[in-house]
């Protein structure tokens, strides 16, 4: 399953491994790290690091096959 | 169970604290409260904050700083109380006691058991636990629910978090019971930014500047921390803050790369190497970074302030801030990610060396060198095990690959156990085996080429390790209720095993007692012989909690083989035990209550026995054992048949069922109620029902004889004289009798002998009704029964004043095998109940809503008029209804009304 799940504040690209080698990409405002996720474990896990480094969760997406967002809700944590 | 002491040390003040004296007039608010809660991410000063609180208030405080590995219930509970120790060492040994038994003890008992023992503590006191989000398992949050449910009333819960647990907080919310400081509450406000920037940095920044700074960071403290750092040995303050606001950059991020460019080449590879290392020590990271000046460097490090605290007074050990360790450990990686593994080689090399072998597999682990890993874990399997870490051995194992456990039997030992714990049965006998193979044919010593070249020699008892696989297969047998193979593989295992291995071999003669017991092969010597032997081991080996567990099992072996004496003597000594240890309020202690009850009863002392009972009856239920429930229940049951208050008796029958919706009640239960329900329909003379109750059980004469079905088969003998066919019921008995003294079930072949005396007596056999009669009287006198003979009925009364007769009557003195006194003490008994218990024919008198109810049936109302009259519902009448009939044992309203009539009511 593929996943982009977009943060607030504009993070180094150095906190890729940490986040088991998803893509980041920033806009300067917020900043969106996309990539391949196994199970809704290992998402999960993905979260809490998140939680764990104080940013400001905005959006949690799962993207179809060809990449294009899929309309979804807000993650609700 | 080893403990690192660290875990429950209460963080001490640190000499950079920032005073907040508004959150700490909150805390002193919510003393008085359940909860406290500290929710809030990573960086807001939760620790701080509690351990500002605790010293300044000189609050009598727990402290238990949770990690990872304590996501097994057992080793989260085993620091729960020894944290609650701390404040008073005298308590909690019987809590301790209960969680290292090896009984399959549902862990709610232990945790009624603590509340219990908290209870009367007479001041207040509070058990913090540090980050509880680390906490996954949901075991482990159900007990925590039911702890807060029943919290001591001088007890406080004080919980610092990054997510909001999942306990029931909106609940204790509405009681008023919670204390809240969340992100926004934790987060440093404008004084306390000003305090901490111009007190304790004695930095000089405007007003301005401070307010830029809490701006951008939010009142994050670690935010905050990290700009003074930045901010150190430099001339232009004001120009760093308007930079540092003006960057949308993480801020982490931003602040890091300033504070580590400012540190030496030298301290910045110091600090992304030991960040994998947690906790650190000098020593340990002279060994990682193979260089002989870490301890100096970790207390220039602390001069600095630079995120590291020390976790004892000896300025030992340290630990990193978490997310300072993150950052480092993420860097790390990306510069030099292929050096990780071997950093983690070094680590375990170092715990190795000094004997911490848990620490040292963990970085076996790390580094992905299996091989290492399970050339430690061998010999640590045994002792992660006893410590109740049986979740962390279980992921150890999920990381391995198969092929080195398999060459291991130790390993294959344990991780069988694991795997039948999780039901995959068929994968952990393919363990055994393969463990079987390499123990049959190798020497007793084996040499292995380690990965650096030395040779190691592995010496194993082979016999040992033989009977550990036959103890495990007996184990994986009891799960799937295979009582042959318990027994065949427990035998083997008793053979091989030492006798010094007192643990194994406890529960090895347990789970025998087991299949030979009630709940086995009905064979009741051998279950005898068996629990004997763990009871005397678990002596040994000091463990109370599980003595009594097989000693109550003993107990009720006494009272199925005719010793009811010894039965009653054993639980007696047991009961003090019970109290010795502190164990009288679990299930266990509830169940000996309810054995010596059943035993006065039989006895026809009903009151103290029936007040037993129900004595064990509330402990079972305030101490959760459901099982226990059940059991006690039976006897109960028993009790009131005995009684003849066959509506009660029925109702408890009701209640067994409800409970077995929700838990698996054991096989051998099920049929005795089935036995009962039946037994009691034929006292109320319900005949349509035998039938059905005969083809539903499937049970027959034909039938092949089983311990289990046994009570069952009783039941179809009665309803067979019932039916006029007391040859095929005598015939029947014979059989039965004959099965249960082959197994020595002496108490079963007394009433399976009262019941051929009828079926005898019904076919005009007069001198073998007699013969008969004797016998059971000379088996009951030597045991110690009575009332057995009472639930026959009036008819084994006129016989035995017969029998009375033929003795008087007899010319020579024979070996009479029976005293008068006794047979008189039965007579007597037949009189006993009835007066004993309340007027006859009501068992509790109808309330007043219920006489009024009763008063308008018996003028002929319909329960239509009733309502309207009353001005209550239909079904409120149909409830009164219902209950009247029951009070008075009834089923209409003519009868209702013709016996309240009777018994003046109306």
């Amino acid at each position: 399953m593929r996943y982009q799940i977009r943060v607030e504040g504009q993070l180094n690209s150095h906190w890729a491994h940490w986040f088991e080698g998803m893509a980041i990409d920033s806009d300067g405002v917020t900043t969106v790290l996309t990539g391949s996720i196994a199970d809704q474990s290992q998402l999960h896990g993905l979260l809490h690091r998140i939680r764990d480094l104080n940013l400001p969760l905005i959006s949690v997406n799962k993207l179809d096959t060809s990449g294009k967002e899929k309309i979804n809700r807000e993650d609700k944590r | 169970m080893f403990l690192q002491k660290t875990k429950l040390v209460i963080p001490p003040l640190r000499d950079d604290l920032v005073s907040r004296p508004r959150l700490l007039a909150k805390l002193n608010e919510g003393a008085n409260k359940k909860l406290s809660l500290l929710s809030a991410p990573p960086g807001f000063g939760k620790t701080t904050l509690l351990s500002e609180w605790i010293h300044k208030k000189k609050f009598p405080a727990a402290w238990f700083s949770i990690d990872e590995r304590d996501n097994d219930p057992i080793s989260f509970l085993t620091y729960m109380i020894a944290a609650l120790q701390t404040l008073d060492k005298n308590w909690g040994q019987p809590a301790l006691e209960l969680i290292q038994s090896p009984q399959l003890l549902a862990l709610e008992s232990t945790i009624f058991t603590m509340i219990t023992s908290l209870t009367p503590i007479p001041k207040n006191f509070a058990l913090v636990l540090d980050d509880y989000h680390l906490i996954q398992s949901s075991s482990i949050h159900d007990m925590l629910g039911l702890f807060l449910d029943g919290l001591p009333p001088k007890m406080q819960l004080i919980l610092a978090t990054r997510s909001d647990p999942p306990l029931p907080i909106s609940r204790i919310r509405t009681q008023n019971q919670l204390t809240e400081l969340r992100t926004q509450d934790l987060s440093f406000t404008s004084d306390e930014t000003t305090r901490y920037f111009k007190d304790k940095l004695q930095v000089d920044l405007s007003i301005e500047d401070i307010a830029l700074l809490e701006s951008r960071t939010e009142g994050w403290i670690t935010g905050l921390q990290l700009a003074a750092l930045s901010m150190q040995g430099r001339t232009d303050l004001s120009a760093f803050v308007e930079k540092f606001s003006g960057d949308n950059r993480y801020i982490v991020d931003y602040l890091m790369e300033e504070v580590l460019h400012r540190q030496p080449e030298k301290i910045q590879d110091f600090l992304r190497k030991t960040s994998i290392l947690d906790p650190l020590s000098g020593p340990l990271c002279d060994a990682v970074m193979e260089q002989k000046n870490s301890q100096q460097m970790l207390n220039r490090l602390e001069k600095s302030n630079l995120f590291i605290f020390s976790l004892d007074n000896d300025r030992k050990w340290y630990r990193y801030h978490r997310l300072f360790a993150d950052s480092l450990s993420q860097r790390l990686q990306h510069k030099q990610g292929e050096i990780v593994p071997e950093l983690h080689r070094r680590a375990c090399d170092w715990y190795d060396k000094h004997g911490m072998k848990y620490e040292a597999v963990d970085h076996a682990f790390a580094a992905h060198d299996f091989d290492r890993a399970a050339f430690l874990l061998e010999y640590m399997a045994e002792t992660v095990w006893d410590r109740g870490q049986q979740v962390k051995l279980a992921q150890w194992f999920g990381q391995m690959p198969e092929r080195l456990i398999s060459q291991r039997p130790q390993l294959c030992v344990f991780y069988a156990r694991s795997l039948i714990m999780s039901g995959r049965q068929k994968e952990a006998e393919q363990c055994l085996a393969s463990a079987e193979k390499i123990l049959e044919s190798s020497s007793e010593e084996v040499v292995e080429i380690l990965p650096d070249g030395t040779r190691f020699q592995h010496i194993f008892n082979r016999e040992e390790l033989l009977g550990k696989v036959s103890a495990v297969r007996a184990l994986m047998a009891m799960y799937q209720g295979d009582v042959a193979n318990v027994i065949e593989h427990a035998y083997h295992a008793l053979v091989l095993l030492s006798e010094e291995n007192l643990t194994w071999r406890g529960v090895v003669e347990t789970m025998l007692g087991m299949a030979h017991g009630w709940a086995g092969d009905g064979n009741m010597l051998k279950a005898e012989k068996a629990f004997s032997s763990a009871i005397s081991i678990m002596e040994k080996a000091g463990n109370s909690s599980f003595y009594l567990f097989a000693g109550l099992a003993l107990a009720g072996i006494f009272t199925y083989i005719g010793r009811l004496q010894d039965s009653e003597n054993l639980c007696k000594s047991l009961l003090k035990v019970a109290e010795h240890a502190g164990l009288s309020q679990t299930g266990n202690a509830a169940s000996l209550h309810s054995i010596l009850g059943g035993i006065l009863c039989e006895r026809d002392e009903l009151d103290t026995g029936m007040s037993m009972i129900k004595k064990g009856l509330e402990l079972a239920k305030l101490s959760h054992d459901l099982i226990a429930l059940q059991g006690i229940r039976l006897n109960w049951i028993r009790v009131m048949v005995l009684t003849k208050d066959f509506p009660r008796a029925l109702r408890f029958i009701d209640e067994i069922i409800k409970d077995s919706k929700n838990i698996d009640l054991p096989p051998w239960m099920s049929h005795v109620v089935a036995a009962y329900q039946a037994r009691i329909w034929i006292e109320l003379g319900h005949t349509d029902l035998w039938s059905q109750w005969i083809e539903e059980r499937g049970i027959s004469v034909e039938d092949k004889l089983s311990c289990r079905i046994e009570l069952e088969h009783v039941v179809l003998a009665r309803i067979l004289i019932l039916q006029d066919r007391p040859e095929e019921a005598d015939l029947f008995l014979d059989r039965l009798i004959k099965n249960a003294l082959d197994s020595h079930r002496i108490a079963s072949a007394m009433e399976m002998r009262l019941v051929r005396v009828k079926a005898l007596y019904a076919q005009a056999k007069i001198e073998e009704t007699i013969h008969e009669l004797k016998q059971a009287v000379a088996q009951g006198e030597s045991s110690g029964f009575i009332h057995v003979f009472t639930m026959e009925g009036k008819i084994i009364a006129r016989l035995l004043v017969k029998v009375l007769e033929d003795d008087k009557r007899a010319k020579t003195e024979q070996d009479i095998p029976y005293s008068t006194q006794y047979v008189n003490k039965i007579l007597s008994a037949f009189e006993g109940p009835k007066s004993k218990t309340k007027t006859p024919g009501i068992d509790e008198s109808l309330s007043d809503r219920e006489t009024e109810v009763l008063k308008l049936i018996a003028a002929g109302l319909t329960n239509q008029e009733i309502a309207e009259k009353l001005f209550i519902s239909l079904n409120t009448v149909r409830t009164h209804t219902k209950n009247i009939n029951n009070k008075l044992d009834v089923h209409s309203r003519t009868q209702a009304t013709a016996r309240a009539k009777k018994l003046g009511l109306i």
